[in-house]
């Protein structure tokens, strides 16, 4: 008779003799190599506190077994509670044209007046409705392009006939436009301001970084024009109201600090570090912007590690991708972020409508058909219905592919509550949408930085961890009173 | 590996496969994917195998033929692998999937034309 | 509750009325009890009366059959509609004290555990007292803000709790109504939806849960009620209800504590409130002391670790019933000021104290039983919130 019976479990070899443990719902524990040997060979001593550590967190049971099963599905079931709402982020495409050309585009943008490929006015109310028939009760209409601006009518009748259809649906409903902030004008933030729009953008550093991976089409950099511009917005549209996300090349990976200094320097309080993405111009170009995965790692600790320290120094600045990263081992609560979830979010949880009206199971799809290969096409917002873009043969067998619990290596993974699987990255970057985890940069890269994480985490250096803590809870750090007293 | 592959004769190379250890449905989903490379097929031979015998298509030479053949062991692998996963864990992977699609069950959408 | 001396005069069962320290109309007497040193006037249509005086044979053959309790020993601690009862043996029970935080109402002695720390001895009822609640909290007065619901186990009298938060939704509408409670009658779905509907307002449930693990739970508990008062927790939530996890800290449980907070957090993370709390070492807790005593400021450590980490995560903590000169300062802004006044003490030490308004102080229980750490802080001491 065994002393106690094991629950789901992985794990993962960490550093000096220690285990990582993680339970089927995402919690994870640090034991000894030993402790972890006694523990499968049922040689664990069941009053000692590493057995009980272990009970408590619902690696083994030696008295219930239902209502312990009752709680890790509990905790299951709340993690994977993004299936439950079906998609709310709705990625619309007012044109492709731009006014740019950033060389690792990935989005084959056309010139500035090419405007048939611009959306018309019967496509984008077809987009609404279609977007409203999502079952989610909340809907994040984000506007991607080219550069959205070009098109600013389209964007406004979009906004406006959504906002009348929520007059009935009664949805949570947020927009977000993401700019290259060239073209703003005060009617245009006027605009965005009464509707209550989020503005992201694209800051590659400083000056000279920026304008040499991101030109407009005449050649000219763009540095001055975006950094006078994202001053206007904060100035009228409030601290807050624009988010950069940067895009690593050759280039950048020496100048992350530079990078986030730049950024703290033009007012915003967090950046998103991304990793290129291999579609597009990017995909051609990978001799002279792309890098070893090595060597991105070791940038990315850097800029982490710096990051820590502004926040440390009293400054809040937030690392947008280690804190969601944060949010999936930390807490027992969902993070809503589409391009990292089993089962992958692409289509039932993001979508994009293209300005001619085919629907893409996500960015990079719509990214591949812009170079030639619309596999991922979901159909037309014109010929075909709600289930047929959502619930064809086609999407549910993606769906059926893109599990980590199912797929071979990830199934055994210690990280995989942590982690998902964007399918149409691995057909991308090596041809089928399962791909092979030995050979993926992707699953190099986000080893590595849950590596990292695990081991700030079990450090466990409460400053650094207060740090952490305050980018999943969005509450800064604030410096306590010293009070002073002695007793007499 | 050069006991597994066997050179029998000019551009011709066998491996063999321990049935035991990989299911015939492994074995044929990674030969499929040799096959714009070259000529592939499989029998069974004694001792409980299965044998791969793999020709040039593209007058590769014997090393480069070679190579396929070392790269195919690893995609066999990889197929069996996936084999064992859908096995073990298909399970949960069609109950995602079904909690995945359960909201839209219900959505009706006519096209007006 | 806190209990005042008399001596009863035509008391044959338990009255209960408002006391009324002004003499009120003769069509505005009923439910009231008049509070006076003067016994010339007519009583007729009051409740009850009660006076500090003595009143002799001579003076009670005057009185009418109304209910009298003369030579009560602390009369001016009673106010303006406060509610009490009058038993035969001259026992003045204090149910309700209008300008009072901390009122509670008692619904049964019975409970199905039988926590090794509690402060309140279980008993069986000689018969249901929701009748003579239910009349107590009609007496209320409207602007009531807070209610809580004790025993005993409140849940043990079934859907008798339910005419109880009824009647709270009827007559104290503006108050919130805290319910104690194990938990274990909660694993009931049918009766937690039943309590739903109800619909009352602004419901709390507070559930005990002292260790991580189900032996632990429940050699403190000393029934098998882990697993019934989590599945308790979960059908709480389900319904979306306010509830709170209250922890009382001693020698069983203090080691494993931040071990608690994390699975809590793991678990629980839709509670809105966890209460920390110092024992109360009266009746079974005193019959056990020697196994579970320890000198609050011993578990400090752990107390820091656990409320730090529920901090750190946004959840709410508050520490109950312990002292600010044996918490650590970075646990102050927790500390509540927890203890009902009539039971509220502080020692001699505290005299010097310059916190001691900001502090709780102790339970009258504790006087002979406290850290053996207490000590008053200076006077300049900044009490920041």
């Amino acid at each position: 008779m065994k002393p106690y019976q094991l629950l789901p479990l992985r794990f993962h070899d960490f550093k000096n003799e220690n285990m990582l443990l993680v339970n089927e719902a995402g919690e994870f524990l640090f034991s000894s190599k030993e402790e972890f040997n006694n523990m499968i060979l049922y040689r664990l001593d069941t009053k000692s506190e590493i057995f009980l550590d272990l009970k408590s967190k619902h690696f083994l049971t030696d008295t219930e077994i239902e209502p312990v099963i009752k709680m890790l599905a509990t905790k299951y079931r709340t993690k994977k509670s993004f299936l439950y709402d079906f998609t709310s982020l709705h990625m619309v495409v007012p044109t492709l044209r731009c006014n740019s050309k950033c060389k690792y585009c990935q989005v084959s943008s056309k010139s500035e007046d090419a405007v048939k490929y611009d959306m018309d006015k019967s496509t984008a109310k077809r987009t609404v409705d279609l977007i409203f028939m999502s079952p989610s009760s909340s809907i994040k209409i984000e506007f991607q392009g080219g550069e959205p601006l070009l098109n600013f009518e389209i964007v406004k009748y979009i906004i406006d006939y959504a906002e009348q259809c929520n007059l009935t649906e009664k949805k949570k409903l947020e927009f977000v436009v993401c700019t290259n902030l060239t073209l703003i004008t005060e009617e245009i933030l006027k605009y965005l301001q009464n509707h209550k729009a989020y503005i992201s953008t694209s800051l590659d550093g400083a000056m000279a970084l920026h304008n040499n991976n991101r030109p407009f089409r005449n050649g000219q950099g763009s540095y001055e024009v975006v950094t006078k511009n994202i001053k206007r917005v904060h100035e009228y549209l409030g601290e807050g109201s624009v988010s950069a996300l940067m895009t690593a090349t050759k280039a950048s990976l020496e100048q992350f600090t530079d990078i986030i200094d730049e950024y703290l320097a033009q007012g915003f309080n967090a950046i998103f570090i991304r990793s290129l993405n291999p579609y597009g111009t990017a995909k051609e170009d990978l001799d002279s912007l792309g890098y070893r995965i090595e060597d991105f790692i070791k940038s990315y600790k850097k800029a982490l590690k710096h990051i820590i320290n502004i926040n440390l120094n009293g400054t809040f600045f937030v690392e947008c991708y280690a804190s969601i990263l944060l949010g999936k081992i930390l807490t027992p609560f969902t993070t809503g972020f589409v391009d990292l979830q089993s089962p992958s979010g692409v289509a039932i949880s993001g979508v994009i409508y293209n300005h001619d009206g085919y629907v893409y199971v996500s960015d990079e799809a719509r990214m591949l058909a812009n170079a030639g290969d619309a596999t991922f096409s979901m159909g037309s917002v014109h010929e075909n219905t709600y289930q047929e873009l959502f619930h064809s043969d086609k999407i549910v067998s993606l769906l059926k592919k893109s599990c980590l619990e199912c797929l071979p290596i990830c199934s055994h993974c210690a990280f995989q509550s942590y982690c998902g699987v964007d399918p149409i990255r691995n057909y991308a970057e090596q041809g089928e949408i399962v791909g092979n985890r030995m050979t993926s940069a992707v699953c190099k890269i986000n080893i590595a930085i849950f590596q990292y994480l695990f081991e700030l985490i079990k450090e466990n250096d409460k400053p650094t961890m207060d740090v952490l803590w305050s980018w999943i809870t969005h509450k800064p750090i604030v410096k306590e009173k010293q009070i002073s007293h002695e007793s007499n | 590996m050069e006991d597994i592959i066997r050179e029998i004769q000019d551009n011709r190379i066998l491996i063999k496969l321990d049935k035991s250890i990989y299911e015939k449905e492994a074995v044929l989903a990674a030969s499929y994917k040799m096959t714009n490379l070259c000529f592939i097929v499989v029998k069974p031979l004694e001792n409980n195998q299965l044998g791969v015998y793999f020709e040039t298509k593209n007058s590769q030479s014997e090393d480069e033929l070679k190579a396929i053949a070392k790269d195919y062991c690893n995609e066999v692998l990889d197929q069996q692998t996936r084999l064992d996963a859908e096995r073990r864990y298909g399970n949960i992977r069609d109950l995602l999937v079904k909690q995945a699609f359960s909201p839209i069950e219900n959505i009706k959408d006519k096209i007006k034309i | 509750m806190k209990v005042i001396k008399s001596s009863p005069v035509n008391i044959n069962e338990k009255v209960i009325g408002r006391i009324t320290k002004e003499p009120l109309s003769r069509f505005k007497r009923r439910d009231s009890i008049f509070a006076t040193n003067d016994l010339n006037g007519k009583f007729a249509g009051y409740t009850g009366v009660i006076t500090d005086n003595y009143c002799s044979d001579s003076i009670l053959k005057r009185l009418n059959n109304i209910p009298l309790c003369h030579s009560v020993t602390e009369l001016d601690y009673l106010n303006n509609g406060d509610i009490i009862s009058l038993d035969e043996n001259g026992n003045i029970c204090v149910l309700y004290s209008k300008d009072s935080f901390h009122n509670a109402i008692l619904v049964t002695e019975e409970c199905n555990t039988n926590c090794i720390m509690c402060p309140q001895p279980r008993k069986k009822d000689k018969e249901s007292i929701t009748p003579f609640n239910i009349k107590l909290i009609s007496l209320m007065d409207k602007s009531t803000k807070l209610l809580g619901i004790t025993g005993g186990e409140p849940t043990l009298i079934g859907d008798e709790l339910l005419e109880i938060i009824n009647a709270c939704k009827k007559y104290i509408p503006n108050a919130q109504v805290d319910i104690l409670s194990n938990g274990i009658k909660y694993s009931d779905f049918e009766y937690v939806k039943r309590t739903v509907l109800l619909q009352h307002p602004n419901l709390m449930f507070a559930v005990s849960l002292y260790a991580d693990t189900d032996n632990e739970h429940n050699d403190i508990v000393q029934a098998k009620g882990f697993h019934k008062t989590i599945q308790g927790l979960y059908n709480l939530a389900l319904f979306n209800q306010r509830v709170e996890i209250r922890v009382v800290i001693h020698n069983l449980n203090y080691k494993r504590l931040l071990r608690l907070a994390e699975f809590i957090y793991h678990n629980f993370p839709f509670v809105y409130h966890i209460a920390f709390m110092g024992m109360e070492t009266i009746e079974l807790a005193e019959k056990n002391i020697r196994q579970i005593w320890i000198d609050p400021r011993d578990y400090m450590p752990q107390l820091k670790d656990a409320v730090l980490y529920l901090e750190q995560r946004n959840m709410a903590v508050s520490v109950y019933n312990l002292q600010l000169c044996i918490l650590p300062e970075v646990l102050w802004r927790h500390a509540v000021r927890s203890i009902s006044s009539w039971k509220n003490i502080y020692l001699d030490e505290c005299k010097e104290c310059g916190l001691r308004n900001d502090c709780g102080g102790f339970f009258s229980s504790s006087r002979d039983r406290h850290s053996e750490y207490i000590r008053p802080l200076k006077k300049e001491s900044q009490f920041i919130t």
